[in-house]
């Protein structure tokens, strides 16, 4: 077996073996009761015609309720760090910095939750010693030698699981600072203000994926798939630890980050065999705290349809429902490209499936276009959606690119609220789209 | 059918389907039967990594597929190149012109970047790979060594498209820039208008033929006209550009 170089690592605190801090805890299946009492009483709240706060409307997100408008969040805080002056290392260093960041631009543009991440595609394999990054002052760090790349299969196979059996996210690599960021966004997001707190882990493909790389990944693949199921089972295992350490802070929902589960990077059927099977057991290994798993490039599976007849999309947007995702994403370009850019069939989809549909705008509005345009981006989003009249609508920025202006952003929110309140005004938003094209 | 045209044909077909180590049996097969070496890339490669790009064009490849042609070509490259190079050397050279490419720091996404060198390298031009992840320095440092026709810098991120304007600024401060270097930048992060606006590049591309074509048009042109030549051919058409307009907001 292979030695990696964990010396290299920037180590917070000396390694020390795992012990799952959800032991002990209620059974999903209490935890779940508990939950939907929440749910029971914000929906009595809802009723009343009462403005919902930002925890109610993401229990509202998380168990495919309409909430009182649409709800909204935001990812990343590479853009957010560099809006209030500050570079990407100095807020990643500092977790408290850095929560105070995440708050004030959760506060600032009425964001429901802000998911945390500077770093987020590879600090977990950092931590597992299976690559050795590099931190830019101002950029999120990214891999700087994977040390997977001179071993052979077998022994890339045996360090991977040695690495997983020994991996502790309390103690190792850079992860402390990230349980310390949680511990400071727990207090000043949930305890101070009664907000949620997003969990932004990354995700098991993108991280097999990037410790592996792309040629490797692909050529296993095709050449030697039971490689690549070992080495995403690793992954996996590492995954789950990660997973239960920030829910057992207390945290109150997940996304997983991960930009390689996308047609075209992979093939739809490399997607099913290769990554779907491990997305399941990762959601369920923190149930019931909902759990967002993002794909991209509906638009990308082309006209086709399946055998008995279902839209390519379609049968996309099932397989994904199939791995207890609570959300469905349709995220540009997917939402303005054709096929998948018929929202009213995407929305019905998700209520068929009992899952919250989550649209995620273009970066390219929110970035370079005027207000009115960001505005009229949301309205026309909103309208596609129609009839939205039960189950749970979401819209998001992909991201909000660096520098964009900060008008956009609060067009942004105030279209959210001005169009997509509760019942939705459909003719509003026709008499203003009459209106802006006389 | 000749024999060269054989291996030809199996040649392409081990590039389109990504078979690496056949690509590199049936080039030095090709080798053998005293093929020329650029032939081997222009007749026994080159359609291949093509149809590839075709059916990643009509969807009908994905991205691993496109990746291992590429990886396929450029392992029948490597042992076509030795006989190439002898043969320039021998000719007294007649490379196409010298391009290197690379991405800019904090950004380390290098698929398009060594699809576009693989095709390069086979159409005839003489190819450095820079690498992923470079700084300013390093980059200045390689232009100074390697003296390229064409630098290709790349972001894929908007988090690093930041880092490419700088990187120029000090080509032209080193007055690397004055002798005829041509400067891209391509990338899924940035877009023609900010290309020439902000970075204040030559040329950019978004599609790896396209590239070709204009690095083609450049080297063909007398090295004094190459800089005006090729933003003419990169920036004329300005419709092409994405809609996206940094010029007047501060990047925070």
């Amino acid at each position: 077996m292979a030695t990696l170089p964990m010396n290299e690592m920037e180590n917070l605190k000396p390694h020390e073996d795992f012990k799952d801090p959800l032991e002990g805890w209620p059974a999903p299946e209490e935890q779940g009761a508990m939950l939907m009492e929440m749910v029971k009483a914000t929906l009595e709240k809802r009723a009343t015609g009462a403005e919902l706060s930002r925890m109610e409307r993401t229990l509202m997100v998380g168990t495919n309720n309409r909430a009182d408008r649409i709800p909204t969040y935001s990812f990343f805080t590479d853009g957010p760090a560099n809006y209030y002056g500050y570079t990407c290392r100095q807020i990643e260093k500092d977790p408290k910095l850095h929560a105070e960041v995440v708050a004030r631009w959760t506060e600032e543009f009425e964001f429901e939750a802000l998911g945390e991440g500077i770093d987020t595609m590879n600090s977990e394999i950092e931590a597992m010693g299976l690559i050795t990054m590099k931190f830019p002052e101002n950029a999120p760090g990214d891999v700087r030698i994977r040390h997977f790349d001179d071993l052979s299969d077998e022994e890339i196979l045996e360090t991977y699981e040695e690495a997983a059996d020994r991996f502790n996210p309390f103690t190792d690599g850079r992860l402390p600072r990230r349980i310390d960021l949680y511990g400071h966004l727990l207090e000043e997001l949930t305890q101070k203000r009664g907000w949620p707190t997003m969990a932004a882990p990354s995700a098991t493909f993108a991280q097999t994926v990037n410790a592996l790389g792309f040629k490797r990944t692909a050529t296993w693949m095709k050449k030697r798939p039971e490689n690549f199921h070992r080495a995403i089972q690793a992954q996996l295992k590492a995954n789950i630890k990660w997973f239960r350490a920030l829910k057992s802070l207390g945290v109150t929902f997940f996304i997983s980050i991960d930009a390689w589960n996308a047609v075209p990077n992979f093939r739809p059927q490399q997607l099913f065999e290769f990554e779907k099977p491990y997305v399941g057991p990762l959601i369920q290994s923190v149930a019931p705290t909902p759990v967002i798993y993002f794909y991209w490039a509906l638009s990308q599976m082309g006209d086709g349809k399946t055998e008995d007849g279902t839209p390519l999309w379609i049968d996309f947007l099932e397989r994904s429902a199939e791995t207890g995702t609570f959300v469905l994403t349709n995220l540009a370009p997917d939402y303005y490209t054709p096929p998948s850019n018929d929202l009213a069939l995407y929305r019905k989809t998700c209520q068929r499936l009992g899952k919250s549909c989550l649209v995620g705008l273009k970066d390219e509005v929110l970035l370079s276009g005027t207000e009115d345009e960001v505005r009229a981006e949301v309205r026309s989003v909103i309208r596609d959606l129609a009839p939205d009249d039960d189950g749970c609508v979401v819209i998001v920025p992909n991201m909000v690119p660096m520098g964009t202006p900060k008008e956009n952003i609060h067009a942004y929110v105030q279209a959210l609220k001005d169009y997509g309140t509760y019942p939705i005004d459909m003719e509003r938003i026709l008499a203003d789209e009459r209106r802006e094209a006389a | 059918m000749a024999k060269v045209e054989e291996i030809y044909e199996k040649l392409n077909e081990a590039v389109l389907w990504g078979e690496e180590e056949d690509a590199a049996e049936l080039a030095q097969a090709a080798l053998d039967a005293k093929a020329s070496p650029k032939l081997i890339i222009k007749d026994g490669m080159s359609p291949g990594v093509q149809e590839a790009g075709d059916k990643f064009a009509e969807g009908e490849f994905f991205l691993p597929e496109l990746m291992l042609a590429g990886e396929a070509m450029k392992a029948g490259i490597a042992v076509v190149m030795p006989a190439l190079l002898k043969e320039v050397e021998e000719k007294g050279g007649d490379s196409r012109g010298k391009i290197m490419m690379g991405t800019v720091e904090g950004d380390v996404h290098d698929i398009g970047k060594n699809v576009c060198l693989a095709l390069l390298t086979a159409e005839g031009f003489e190819t450095v790979d820079l690498g992923v992840d470079n700084e300013v320095d390093r980059i200045v440092e390689m232009v100074k060594k390697e003296k390229p026709d064409i630098l290709g810098l790349g972001s894929y991120m908007t988090t690093t498209m930041v880092q490419i304007p700088p990187a120029f600024d000090e080509l032209r401060k080193a007055g690397l820039l004055d002798d005829g270097m041509v400067i891209f930048s391509g990338g899924v992060a940035v877009n023609r208008r900010w290309s020439e606006d902000i970075a204040k590049s030559d040329g950019y591309t978004d599609d790896a033929w396209e590239l070709i074509r204009l690095c083609k048009d450049i080297c063909d042109t007398p090295r004094e006209e190459r800089t005006t030549k090729a933003r003419e051919i990169a920036f004329t058409d300005r419709s092409q550009g994405a809609s996206r307009d940094t010029s007047e907001r501060v990047l925070y």
